[in-house]
């Protein structure tokens, strides 16, 4: 065998599930920040923080449905809806591009419990979720200051973020779980944004309130607070709260997470 | 002593590995050969838990696959060498793989240097030739300073310097009581410093022996001339 410069050290005496998922982990966290495409999803949820703050203070500058001029209070979160998006596009691309590049393989063969690989990709999944919204947010104040936008009524916006946060968080955990569904990048990506910008408000429009504020995107647009094309009176008046609308993305999150794990331990590798 | 016992799988009406069973001692260097389709890539695959057999089992010293501690620090491995993100460097992927199998950092400068990538450390794996990545799967396999290699078709890219390399490496590896299991094509090659020889054909074991009794079959014959006739019923993609 080698001759071995480091001594490798023996084996240690943890809690197997605790040693492998910290394993696990630290590997995700490394192959997360060594791709150009992560730095290029977190880059671009600040970009585009910053840009529509600007835009909506500088160009658009008052707020169609109700006529009043944007503030830095009701802007800085505007970015939010795209970060989720792009929130659950990175969270599928977690999975599916080491699938698409034979990387699961290996990950398996050094710990084959595919459980505790894929605890550690939802853990790394939410920090990325989180990140990105965070970098959107804080993109959206630089945005507003630099518009010359009033700061307006900044009384929501410690709630506000909080949930955004949260949104986001739990929208790159469910992206994740459509990618061990559907494993094939295209596949998993186009799927998550046909569904989140058509199919769901069409879904919206023919079923009743009750059911129709169960579906994912709309309680991420309960969550944010947000309009969308498929808010009628009775959608608005049976709305959820914001405990109850995360719940709700919760357990899209969790069920498809689980649905993708069962998947993945039946499967071959 | 890694113990193969009936292992069977097949993939709908298709039977690609049939009871098959052997044993790979350790200090020993033994080829995996057979035509394509013969089942090899998938027994490897279930060797190492990457397939599930629908019957039979590999115990490495009595314990699976899945029952390994450290399944790094007992068997590396190389299935294939395109298995690598093109956007990492050979350094962070080096690095992921150590994390992963909870092994020091240190090592995979260690490891680059033994396989002669250390120029090519911080380059993206995307602008390697074929010849790099396999060096560098096999670096992957060297992590863990393990007691067995299995490598499927390590040579395929490599440069004939790169071929002796490999060649050297293995030997020693088993020389120091390692167990090797390559499979490979390249059979004059194998036939330098491979000592024993499993043989499969339509997923079924055709002979499991020493190379030395497979080249007594017929001492006027080469050991690729031997095999060929051995399998020759066994090739599903024969040439016309």
């Amino acid at each position: 065998m080698n001759t071995t410069i480091t001594t490798i050290r023996p084996t240690s005496t943890t809690s197997p599930v605790v040693r492998d998922l910290r394993a696990a982990l630290r590997s995700e966290w490394i192959k997360l920040r060594t791709v150009r495409s992560t730095a290029i999803f977190v880059g671009l949820t600040a970009v585009i923080g910053v840009g529509m703050a600007l835009i909506l203070g500088k160009f658009v500058e008052t707020d169609p449905y109700d006529h009043l001029p944007f503030t830095i209070g009701n802007t800085f979160l505007v970015s939010s809806w795209l970060t989720t998006l792009f929130a659950v596009v990175a969270g599928t691309l977690l999975f599916t591009s080491e699938v698409q590049h034979g990387t699961l393989a290996g990950a398996l063969t050094a710990r084959p419990s595919k459980r505790i690989i894929v605890g550690a990709k939802a853990i790394v999944a939410a920090a990325l979720g989180f990140a990105m919204g965070a970098l959107g947010i804080v993109g959206g104040l630089v945005g507003g200051l630099a518009s010359g936008m009033d700061t307006g009524d900044m009384s929501g916006a410690v709630s506000g973020t909080a949930w955004a946060l949260v949104l986001t968080t739990l929208a790159a955990v469910l992206g994740l779980g459509v990618g061990l569904i559907i494993r094939h990048s295209a596949a998993a990506v186009t799927t998550v944004l046909v569904w989140a910008l058509a199919v769901e408000t069409l879904v919206r429009g023919m079923v009743s309130a009750n059911v129709s504020r169960l579906l994912p995107f709309a309680a991420a647009h309960g969550l944010l607070g947000t309009r969308s094309a498929a808010d009628t009176p009775e959608t608005l008046a049976a709305a959820l709260s914001n405990v109850q609308n995360a719940a709700v993305i919760g357990c899209w999150a969790a069920v498809t997470v689980a649905i993708g794990t069962a998947l993945l331990i039946r499967q071959d590798a | 002593m890694i113990t193969v016992s009936h292992l069977t799988k097949s993939y709908g009406r298709r039977t690609v590995v049939d009871d098959l069973s052997f044993e790979l001692a350790a200090g020993r260097i033994t080829g995996f050969v057979g035509p394509n389709g013969a089942g090899k890539s998938t027994t490897m695959r279930m060797m190492v838990g990457l397939a599930r057999p629908d019957a039979g089992e590999v115990t490495y010293r009595g314990a699976s696959y899945a029952d390994l501690r450290d399944p790094a620090r007992t068997i590396g491995v190389v299935l294939d060498a395109r298995a690598m993100h093109p956007g990492r460097s050979a350094r962070n992927h080096l690095r992921a793989m150590a994390a992963i199998s909870s092994l020091p950092e240190a090592r995979v400068d260690e490891v680059l240097h033994l396989v002669g990538l250390d120029a090519a450390a911080d380059q993206r794996v995307g602008g390697f030739s074929l010849g790099m990545r396999q060096r560098l799967a096999i670096a992957g396999a060297l992590l863990g300073d393990p007691e067995v290699l299995m490598l499927d078709e390590p040579a395929n890219g490599l440069d004939p310097d790169g071929i002796r390399w490999l060649r050297g490496m293995l030997t020693s590896f088993a020389d120091d009581g390692g167990t090797v299991f390559v499979s490979s094509h390249f059979i004059a090659e194998l036939a330098t410093f491979a000592h024993d020889l499993v043989v499969v054909g339509n997923g079924r074991l055709i002979t499991a022996e020493p190379l030395a009794e497979t080249l007594d079959r017929d001492r006027s014959q080469s050991l690729e001339d031997i095999l060929l006739d051995l399998t020759r019923d066994a090739a599903r993609f024969a040439a016309a």
